[in-house]
């Protein structure tokens, strides 16, 4: 990494709440993101940790574009992110075969010969530590740690540089952890990629990130290094969820 | 077809297809050879019971009745595909748009349906086809509009399901276009909620087009289908001569049965 790292994205002040009646018809306001703001540089793996409702997933879905109003601003200075989502059960269609889930996306960059995609798609699967033999299984014929490989080489053939990774092994159990963080941080060596890593789990967020962002009811509460963070926690909240990790 | 039976190992499916696929033979093969005319008259063999002339006997006017069963089953099938086509076509266009989308237009066209199913729709058929009078076409179009509401609920409800999974995201991610996320990401994945959904309401068209004709509001007078000769074997029946209303009845239970179990054959896995 040079001195001066280029920025992938920015966020700005980024809030977002919703209104809720209560019976007795008063109007409540519950912030589920307020005045959150960060950077994401290139080749940096940034960690987003905080419990259930703590915004985490909201930030996510505001960051892809998936979020209609918020107030603040959300800079891209990549081309469209790619995600790999927490359930491995529903990111890929049911109906279709593997081969099919991950020529779709190279249909829609346009290559149209079925060979010139099929070799890409070989390609890929053989990257993420699986084989031709995958090409015409249904998700419903894999294992939720071949799913989360097969998610994450759909995410990878767009050739992004930069992917949202949503609780990516909070599904899995520990074994597959390891592996699918290990194929996670090979991929970023490989390709050069900036992850924004969400997770609930101190641990899984220390084996694969550079840096951290603490997140609690929608407010930041703590930023910094990864090492910094896990030995020298400032905010209570932190020191409770490092605690929690060890 | 192999796939199919791999997927729906059970004996509702088989014996549903056996009965489907005879039936469906018969009739075909009816549309092209018949034993008889069914139109021609017999003054020497009037009103006869099954024989191994006329298996299954002959009417009033020395006319087989096989022959003019198949023809007859051959016109309700053929009505009952169209008002499926048009029933599930409109329906799962509606339905997938309403679901997708939500809304305004969500809101309206839900309304409508609601108050469309709140009226019994073979009750609406027929008030409808007592005012625009007999006739294939208008049989077609009317049940095709009443069955709409229903496919249009069920189609919806899964499009709004399916719209938050996390593969739709994807694919929106992916740059994939609105239409083609709704034809190739969404529709095949409602096909084992659709399937038995048409099978049945393919058994409700021919029911509805047997009842419609029975009660003289289906198809015209010159024209045959189920529902016309089961109305006409009435007589017969009054008269210590049941075969026809027998043969009639037998074939219209068959049609629906097959479908039947077709359609719960499907669910049996879902």
């Amino acid at each position: 990494m040079n001195d001066t790292p280029a920025k992938i994205l920015e966020v700005r002040n980024v809030s977002t709440s919703y209104t809720r009646k209560s019976p007795l018809g008063k109007v409540k306001i519950q912030h589920v993101l307020h005045d959150v703001s960060f950077d994401l540089y290139e080749g940096e793996a940034l960690g987003l940790v905080g419990e259930s409702g703590s915004g985490k997933t909201t930030l996510a879905r505001a960051i892809l574009g998936f979020l209609p109003k918020y107030e603040g601003t959300i800079r891209h200075f990549s081309e469209r992110p790619q995600v790999v989502f927490q359930d491995p059960y529903t990111a890929l269609n049911p109906a279709k075969t593997v081969e099919w889930i991950l020529g779709e996306p190279l249909r829609m960059l346009g290559i149209q010969d079925a060979q010139a995609r099929r070799q890409k798609i070989l390609d890929m699967l053989i990257k993420v530590g699986l084989d031709e033999s995958y090409l015409s299984r249904k998700p419903s014929q894999l294992s939720g740690g071949q799913r989360q490989r097969i998610s994450i080489a759909a995410a990878l053939i767009m050739e992004p540089r930069f992917i949202v990774a949503d609780e990516p092994v909070s599904a899995l159990d520990v074994t597959i952890q390891a592996q699918i963080l290990e194929l996670l941080a090979r991929m970023k060596e490989e390709f050069g990629l900036s992850y924004l890593f969400i997770s609930h789990d101190m641990n899984v967020v220390y084996q694969l990130c550079d840096r951290v962002i603490v997140m609690r009811k929608g407010v930041v509460v703590e930023e910094g290094d990864i090492d910094q963070i896990f030995d020298a926690p400032r905010h209570p909240y932190t020191r409770e969820l490092v605690e929690a990790s060890k | 077809m192999k796939k199919l039976f791999e997927k729906h190992n059970n004996w509702f499916f088989k014996t549903g297809f056996v009965i489907t696929v005879f039936m469906v033979t018969l009739v075909v093969i009816g549309q092209i050879w018949t034993p008889y005319d069914p139109a021609a008259m017999d003054a020497a063999a009037k009103a006869q019971g099954p024989s191994l002339a006329h298996f299954m006997g002959t009417d009033n006017f020395g006319r087989d009745l096989f022959s003019r069963v198949l023809e007859g089953a051959g016109a309700t099938l053929i009505i009952a595909f169209f008002v499926v086509l048009l029933g599930a076509g409109l329906g799962t266009l509606i339905g997938a748009l309403t679901g997708y989308f939500g809304g305004v237009v969500d809101e309206v066209l839900m309304r409508i349906c609601d108050a469309l199913t709140a009226f019994p729709s073979v009750l609406l058929a027929l008030i409808i086809l007592a005012i625009l009078g007999p006739g294939r076409l208008n049989v077609i179009g009317v049940l095709g509009l009443v069955f709409i509401p229903s496919f249009a609920r069920i189609v919806r409800t899964e499009f709004a399901r399916i719209k938050k999974l996390n593969y739709v995201s994807l694919a929106k991610l992916q740059g994939v276009p609105t239409g083609r996320i709704l034809l190739r990401h969404i529709l095949p994945n409602i096909m084992p909620v659709l399937l038995p959904a048409i099978s049945i309401g393919f058994n409700n068209a021919v029911l509805a087009e047997a009842s419609m004709s029975f009660l003289g509001v289906g198809v015209s007078a010159s024209e045959v289908s189920l529902g016309r000769m089961l109305s006409d074997s009435q007589n017969y029946i009054l008269r210590g001569l049941p075969w026809y209303a027998i043969f009639v009845g037998l074939t219209i239970v068959l049609l629906i049965l097959g479908f039947s179990l077709l359609g719960e054959g499907m669910r049996q896995e879902e």
